[in-house]
């Protein structure tokens, strides 16, 4: 692979263009994070009525999904440790674990959705006492059902995008493409992977806490 | 390089650790505003902990940590913004 091109030593010390490109774009998207968390917060402060943390959404599910995205961080960056060292195996195994931390995220959020989108008696016992009617919790449930599924699918999106960019990696590192001076697109998928946590913990709170 | 496995495995226990002191907090019967200081403060400190051991920020130069943090008073300056629209009955 050919060598990636370093920007000035004394701005940006030894990243890599393709690395400062990964950060103006985490850049970008986390503003557009911000906007989408900032407008349903205005949405939110100007109704009239807003269900307390945990009494419609399942925070303990939701914490383990958390942790889930803690361990696949830890899971992505002990992959970028393990080529730096050289160790090719270590780097498809971490690989592995960080996407099946996401993959096991997307099914306990799909498995959330369809437990609202079905909906129950017990729901819509839970959801009278948050003063909404009907047992199904939908993106039309009013304005605290649209900003829920709009910053959580916003999120999923990256976390699926993200799975399908680290599965690319994992499919170049089983060709062992990767070496301990050839690591930047381990890097740089590493990055994303981090950020897609990053504003997990943000969502996580907003949404499902406060 | 140095191997860092160690800080990244307490790094991701201190955020697993913060993410359970959220969780119970909602339930501690806090004051309102002293509960929304204490789950942003721990919900900062986690994105830092994430922002500077796992992306690697603290290694990165100054001048590159100031591009990415510059954002952020701009999405302050954005939530100012929309608060003049907080008037409009957003009933649907």
């Amino acid at each position: 692979m050919d060598q990636a091109i370093t920007m000035n030593k004394t701005s940006f010390g030894t990243a890599t263009t393709g690395k400062l490109g990964m950060w103006l774009f985490i850049v970008m998207d986390g503003l557009t994070f911000g906007a989408i968390l900032i407008g349903g917060l205005g949405l939110r402060i100007g109704a009239e009525s807003w269900p307390a943390a945990g009494s419609v959404l399942n925070v303990p599910l939701t914490a383990f999904n958390t942790f889930l995205l803690i361990c696949s961080s830890f899971t992505m960056v002990m992959a970028l440790n393990s080529i730096l060292r050289g160790d090719q195996k270590g780097l498809v195994k971490y690989l592995i674990l960080t996407i099946a931390g996401g993959v096991l995220f997307l099914c306990v959020q799909v498995w959330e959705y369809s437990h609202f989108i079905i909906g129950s008696e017990h729901l819509e016992s839970i959801l009278k006492g948050a003063g909404f009617t009907g047992s199904q919790f939908l993106p039309t449930t009013g304005i605290y059902g649209s900003t829920f599924y709009a910053t959580t699918m916003f999120h999923g999106l990256h976390v699926l995008s993200g799975v399908i960019y680290l599965s690319i990696i994992l499919s170049m590192a089983l060709k062992e493409k990767f070496g301990p001076d050839n690591y930047d697109r381990v890097e740089i998928a590493g990055l994303f992977w981090h950020f897609i946590d990053l504003v997990w913990i943000l969502v996580f709170t907003v949404i499902y806490l406060i | 390089m140095e191997d860092h496995k160690k800080t990244y495995f307490w790094n991701a226990v201190w955020l697993a650790i913060l993410t359970v002191i959220e969780v119970f907090a909602i339930d501690m019967g806090f004051p309102r505003t002293g509960l929304i200081v204490l789950l942003l403060s721990i919900t900062v400190t986690k994105i830092l902990l994430v922002a500077m051991v796992y992306m690697h920020l603290r290694y990165e130069t100054k001048t590159l940590r100031r591009l990415i943090f510059l954002p952020i008073p701009l999405a302050l300056y954005f939530l100012w913004g929309v608060m003049y629209d907080l008037a409009f009955d957003w009933t649907l």
